[in-house]
């Protein structure tokens, strides 16, 4: 305990201000998301983008992906 | 009981068995009481107005005991100007004496210590006082005082004119002590008689009553005078307080101790003060009165100059307004014992201070009143702490050390404080207890820090790792006739895996594996869901090319790559590969790991950046602001100083 006189003055301190708060909202909410992306999977990428006919896995030269299609890569170097 | 006045034969009565002289309201004299009779000490001097709140008979309450003000005897202080101790008479039939200088108030009672020597007590020391247990104290200041006005029933033989050596003393936290050690002449002292108590505000005495109104909320009333050399009203707005007072009109310095008295006459100084003398601002719900202008001055590498505006409250005392490069600071005096003025890093109300400059500062001007005996050309020792906002200002001279403590104070703060009157300069730079508003930056960096850790071990002790399938699957060119209805030509082949199961809730990573040497595949995969029939694609080249060229060996691309997905629903999945690959390269197989609960490097990285850069970007602003802040300083913490 800091005991002063009656007219002593008391020596201010400088609080949390708004930018800190900010701050601080932010970083623990990146944080936050860092690990909610470890316990629910999260990824940077699409999830289910189309669905495929059932007689896929019976035909496998009808059905093609939509890379297959329009990628247009034809490798190499 | 009465007696008649040995001087005048006017009535004089003593109201208390323990009270030892009356000053007769009729003929001034100090009148003692003996055994049986009584008999005079001498007519005492009329009393300085002193504008103080305090009354006769007032009454009120202290630590839950009454007393009534029954006495009031003024002494001449050695520095010049007067200070009044009053006497309360309390109901407990104890003695209070309730000393008050420049505005402060000190109640203190009469207490049996330890004996001390006269040379114990030079200003700076510190004793030990029987104070409800052995307790330290510092001493303020000695001197001789002389006993000089008086009013009402006084405790003690009172003398008009006897000169006694004192000392003052106190804690630093309230605490307060006077010693009287007599006669001055006696060298040593052997008569002492120790007072000990502490400060009290007038609201905490809860005063009332008594031969006028108790006010301690009373607006100033300035005392107009004449100047004795041009004859310009000069309004002397702390009458018993200010020693010196400079006519505005001819810069003539004045004594105030008695008549006006001219001292000096100073340089016209045109320079404008800031804060005009006489106007009224409002700090720590006090409203303090403009009452006078120090401007001091150092010479270092150069010339540096600041102002000192005095301010007084009658209740409250005097306060400085310190006005540095635009930067303010509001400055109160600190009783001795408050701070360790000889500490390298000195601490008050559990602060530590760090040194940032000491300096021999002159006085170079003076406008308005001042209370003590100030001359131009008169220089202290200064040594300046910070503790931002706070600055602990340590002045120390052949005969004292004063210690005070200033808060810093925007402009907007002290233009508000005037009522919005003035108009004041933006500062210029960094002020050396300017706040870095900021600040709690370090440790928010700190927090986060910590927080990040904490997010990585999370982050590792929730990766599974856990792997799903594992196969070396064979390409096969789908039936030519598909093709050509497709219209499709070149080397593509197509793969399902076998059927894995995935959980919920964890990433997928889909590795994919092929032996190429000089050349590359292309994939485009699906992960199906066997039961729903939803698929995600993605498409990956996997190239390598190596050689050796100019004596050296050179490699790019990988045999290997990563595909990533976020959490799928739970159930059995499949891949289905479509493999292009060059011409002739006859790749006829590729490796697929598929895993879930994956740490992602990529993560971290983005993680790390995204609470990183704002960090250091917080933290290099606060780290130039600082340095800004010790560029004047010859103390600067390592990192901070000038380069030179």
């Amino acid at each position: 305990m800091n005991e002063r006189g009656p007219d002593q003055p008391q020596v201010p301190t400088i609080g949390w201000s708004w930018l800190v708060k900010i701050y601080l909202v932010l970083a623990l909410g990146a944080l936050g998301a860092f690990v909610a992306a470890g316990i629910f999977g999260w990824e940077f990428r699409d999830g289910v983008v189309d669905r495929a006919p059932g007689s896929a896995r019976q035909s496998p030269g009808g059905y093609r992906t939509y890379h297959f299609w329009h990628s247009g890569y034809h490798g190499g170097k | 009981m009465k007696f008649a006045c040995p001087t005048c034969g006017a009535d004089v009565e003593f109201r208390f068995d323990d009270s030892f002289v009356r000053v007769c309201g009729s003929c001034q004299a100090a009148v003692l009481r003996g055994d049986r009779s009584v008999e005079t000490l001498g007519k005492v001097a009329d009393l300085v107005p002193t504008g103080s709140p305090l009354a006769l008979f007032a009454d009120g309450r202290f630590a839950g005991v009454g007393f009534i003000v029954v006495g009031r005897a003024q002494y001449k202080h050695p520095a010049g100007g007067v200070w009044d101790e009053w006497f309360a008479k309390f109901d407990d039939g104890r003695w209070g004496w309730l000393a008050e200088a420049q505005g402060r108030f000190y109640l203190t009672f009469e207490t049996a210590s330890k004996p001390l020597w006269w040379s114990q007590v030079t200003p700076g020391a510190t004793v030990t006082l029987e104070d409800d247990g052995a307790r330290s104290y510092t001493v303020g200041e000695r001197g001789v005082g002389e006993l000089a006005g008086a009013q009402g029933e006084i405790p003690f033989r009172f003398t008009p004119g006897r000169r006694f050596a004192f000392a003052d003393l106190a804690d630093g936290r309230g605490r307060f002590a006077t010693i009287d050690f007599g006669d001055p002449d006696d060298s040593g002292g052997k008569e002492q008689t120790f007072y000990l108590g502490r400060q009290v505000t007038l609201a905490e005495l809860g005063l009332s009553g008594g031969e006028q109104a108790i006010d301690a909320a009373a607006p100033l009333a300035a005392k107009r005078l004449s100047c004795p050399n041009c004859g310009g009203a000069i309004d002397l707005r702390a009458p018993g307080a200010s020693l010196r007072v400079v006519c505005a009109f001819c810069s003539t310095m004045l004594s105030c101790e008695g008549e006006l008295a001219i001292l000096a006459t100073l340089e016209p100084d045109p320079d404008p003060a800031r804060l005009p003398l006489g106007s009224v601002g409002r700090f720590d719900d006090v409203d303090y009165t403009v009452i006078g202008r120090i401007r001091r001055a150092v010479r270092d590498d150069g010339l540096f100059t600041w102002n000192e505006y005095l301010l007084y409250a009658p209740a409250a005392g005097f306060r400085w307004l310190v006005d540095s490069d635009g930067h303010w600071s509001f400055v109160t005096t600190l009783p001795p014992g408050a701070v360790d003025a000889n500490s390298v890093a000195p601490t008050y109300d559990g602060r530590s201070f760090r040194r940032y400059d000491e300096a021999h500062a002159v006085v170079e001007r003076v406008w308005g009143e001042c209370y003590w005996r100030v001359e131009v050309g008169e220089v202290v020792r200064a040594a300046d702490y910070i503790a931002p906002p706070a600055m602990l200002s340590i002045e120390t001279s052949d005969t004292e050390v004063n210690a005070s403590l200033g808060i810093y104070k925007t402009p907007a703060e002290v233009v508000a404080a005037f009522g919005g009157k003035l108009e004041l300069p933006s500062p210029t730079g960094v002020g050396a207890a300017q706040p870095f508003k900021h600040k709690r930056i370090v440790a928010a960096v700190g927090l986060v820090a910590i927080a990040f850790v904490a997010a990585l071990i999370t982050r590792v002790s929730l990766a599974s790792n856990r792997q799903a399938y594992q196969a070396d699957l064979v390409l096969e060119a789908p039936p030519a006739e598909a093709l050509a209805e497709a219209g499709i030509s070149g080397d593509h082949r197509l793969v399902f895996s076998d059927s894995f199961e995935l959980r919920g809730n964890a990433n997928v990573e889909i590795q994919l594996r092929a032996d190429v040497q000089n050349n590359w595949i292309f994939v485009a995969g699906d992960l199906i869901h066997e039961e729903s029939g939803q698929l995600q694609t993605f498409e990956q080249e996997i190239s390598y090319y190596h050689g050796y060229e100019g004596g050296e060996s050179w490699s790019e691309g990988r045999r290997s790559a990563r595909v990533y997905f976020p959490a799928v629903s739970p159930g059995r999945y499949l891949l289905r590969l479509e493999v292009q690959q060059a011409p002739a390269s006859n790749i006829t197989g590729i490796g697929v790991t598929v895993r879930q609960g994956v740490l992602r490097g990529r993560h971290m990285l983005i993680a790390g950046l995204a609470v990183g850069i704002p960090s250091l970007l917080l933290v290099l602003w606060y780290w130039w602001f600082e340095r800004r802040r010790w560029r004047n300083s010859d103390h600067a913490p390592p990192g901070l100083g000038s380069s030179e």
